[in-house]
This record gives structure tokens, C-alpha cells and sequence, in this order.
């Protein structure tokens, strides 16, 4: 069928027109009818999605392996008694908690990760002299555990720390 | 406190001061042997946190060193040879000579700190505070 207008001044060209009407129905027609799309359209964004879910599933996956080793390792090197108490408590405590809390703390080991990883990129950019006594310094406010020189045996902090706090104490 | 630590500008001591006997003086010279293997601060706080005092006897100390993963038989020598004995003793006579007599006690450089933690907190705050003056003048 050919529509055929005749175009005053200041009127749009008849083909302009019927193209903007066509268009306004399909618009139209997609709202009633819900949405709908076509079959091939759908399967594609199905097999996108899925391709997705793969990416997003296999890094994931690798991060929470790697990250387990990680914590059982420190908790081997770090923990005290009293703390692997504390931990397993908490574990306990962890093990009481409704489901949703369970998915929070699963969608935050990630991000703890990362932010690993960046400290480990920092470290390994600075130079162990600066970057030793700052890992030291992290881990005992972190862990209330003191290693290595900068906290050699029953000292913490700098040896030149213009500041010394002396406890004298008896265990009992 | 921490903060303070970290910025390099206090450093915390902590010195055996012995007035419970040889149990203390035991418990001391095991921590000792535990820093030999770096793990002064694991019997530090598993100590403190004993209440009942079992890890105060040899057979307590040497459990604390395998829950610790410490070397076993190197510390039960170091116990028994009591090898950080002197060390210790040391420490008390150059706390007695510095007027120690209680404790817990702190001092804040070589000074008799408060009693009350937060008093404590109070004299390390206005040290740190006289320090950052001096650098800056």
C-alpha cells in the first residue's frame, strides 16, 4: 500500500511520518503484550548470561581456594591457644547464624582478597627494609601478635622510638 | 597506643618482675625458651590468659609448645637447663634497683607512669606531644 501525502510547509515528509508511526506501534505492541522477544533473541541472551556465570564462577572459585590456604596457613603461624579458642568460638558462633549472614560473609571473602592482594603488590613494589617493620607493625595491631624483629622477643615498636613504655609484670 | 607504635615514635617493653615465686620465675624462663623459637608473645598472652595456671608446670609448658608448633625438644631442654635463668634475674635485680616493687608497674621513659590505664594513656599522649614539638621547632 503506498500512502501518499502531499507535504505543505512546515509539514514532515509522508515517509517520515509513516516510519515514526511504525515505530510508535512496535513500541506500543512490545508494552501490551509484556515484553516479549523473540526466540532467538532470548536464547542468545541466555547462552551471554551463561558465559557470564562461567567467568564469574571460575576466578571466584580460585579466589576462595587460594584464600583458605592463606588463613590456615597464618592461623599455623600466628595463633595462640587462647586465640585458636577465641577463633573456634567464633566458628561456633559463625555456625549459629541464619543463611544470609552465611552468603554476606562468602561475598566478603573476596573482597578481602583483593585487598590482600593489592597489600602484597605494595609490598613487593617498596622495599623489604620499609615495607618489613610496616608488615610487623599491621600484623600486631591486626592480630594482637607481634613476629619477627621489629617485635624481637619482649619488645614492640622501633628501637628508636623516643618513647618506651616499661611494663614490669609477673605472669600469675 | 598502637598508633603511636606504628609511627615509630613509642616503643613497649615488657620485663619479668617475679613476686609469685618459682612458679612465675618457671613461666618466665618458658617464655624465654618459647622466643628462642618466636613465639615470646604466644606464651606471653597464653600465660596471662591461664587462669587456672596449668601451663605453669613443665608438663603444661611443654603442651603450650606443641600447641604452639615449637620445636619440643629443644624447649624441654632449654626448660630444663633453665637457660634463660640469669636473664630473668636480670631483669628483677635492675627492676628492684629502679624502685620496682609491684606490679603490673609502668614507666614511661625511665619515669614512674600512673596507675590508672588511662592515665597511662594520658602521660604517653603528652610525651608523644613534647616529641612532635621539638621535631618541629
Amino acid at each position: 500500500m503506498t500512502i501518499r501525502m502531499a507535504t505543505l510547509p512546515g509539514m514532515l515528509p509522508a515517509t517520515l511520518v509513516v516510519a515514526l508511526l511504525a515505530a510508535l506501534g512496535l513500541i506500543l505492541a512490545a508494552c501490551s503484550s509484556g515484553g516479549d522477544v523473540p526466540e532467538a533473541v532470548q536464547e542468545s541472551a541466555v547462552a551471554a548470561t551463561q558465559s557470564d556465570q562461567q567467568q564469574e564462577d571460575q576466578p571466584a572459585t580460585s579466589y576462595r581456594a587460594g584464600q583458605s590456604e592463606t588463613a590456615e596457613g597464618e592461623a599455623a603461624e600466628q595463633s595462640s591457644p587462647a586465640e585458636a579458642e577465641q577463633a573456634g568460638e567464633s566458628a561456633d558462633e559463625a555456625g549459629q547464624t541464619d543463611a544470609p549472614e552465611q552468603e554476606q560473609a562468602t561475598e566478603a571473602e573476596p573482597q578481602a582478597s583483593e585487598q590482600s592482594e593489592e597489600a602484597e603488590t605494595e609490598d613487593a613494589t617498596s622495599s623489604e627494609a620499609e615495607a618489613e617493620p610496616e608488615a610487623m607493625v599491621g600484623q600486631i595491631i591486626e592480630t594482637g601478635h607481634r613476629a619477627g624483629l621489629f617485635a624481637n622477643r619482649n619488645v614492640v615498636g622501633s628501637p628508636d622510638a623516643p618513647i618506651v613504655i616499661t611494663e614490669y609484670s609477673d605472669f600469675l | 597506643m598502637e598508633e603511636l607504635i606504628h609511627s615509630g615514635i613509642a616503643r613497649y617493653e615488657y620485663r619479668h618482675f617475679i613476686i609469685f615465686g618459682s612458679a612465675s620465675q618457671f613461666a618466665a624462663m618458658a617464655t624465654e625458651c618459647a622466643g628462642d623459637q618466636g613465639a615470646w608473645w604466644e606464651f606471653h598472652d597464653a600465660y596471662l590468659l591461664d587462669a587456672q595456671a596449668r601451663s605453669f608446670t613443665r608438663a603444661g609448658a611443654i603442651d603450650l609448645a606443641r600447641d604452639n608448633g615449637l620445636d619440643v625438644a629443644r624447649f624441654t631442654q632449654c626448660i630444663d637447663n633453665e637457660e634463660h635463668r640469669d636473664r630473668i634475674l636480670e631483669m628483677q635485680r635492675h627492676a628492684r634497683s629502679v624502685g620496682i616493687s609491684g606490679t603490673p608497674t609502668f614507666r614511661i621513659n625511665g619515669q614512674p607512669a600512673a596507675r590508672s590505664l588511662s592515665g597511662i594513656i594520658e602521660q604517653v599522649r603528652a610525651a608523644a606531644e613534647a616529641v612532635e614539638n621539638q621535631e618541629g621547632s
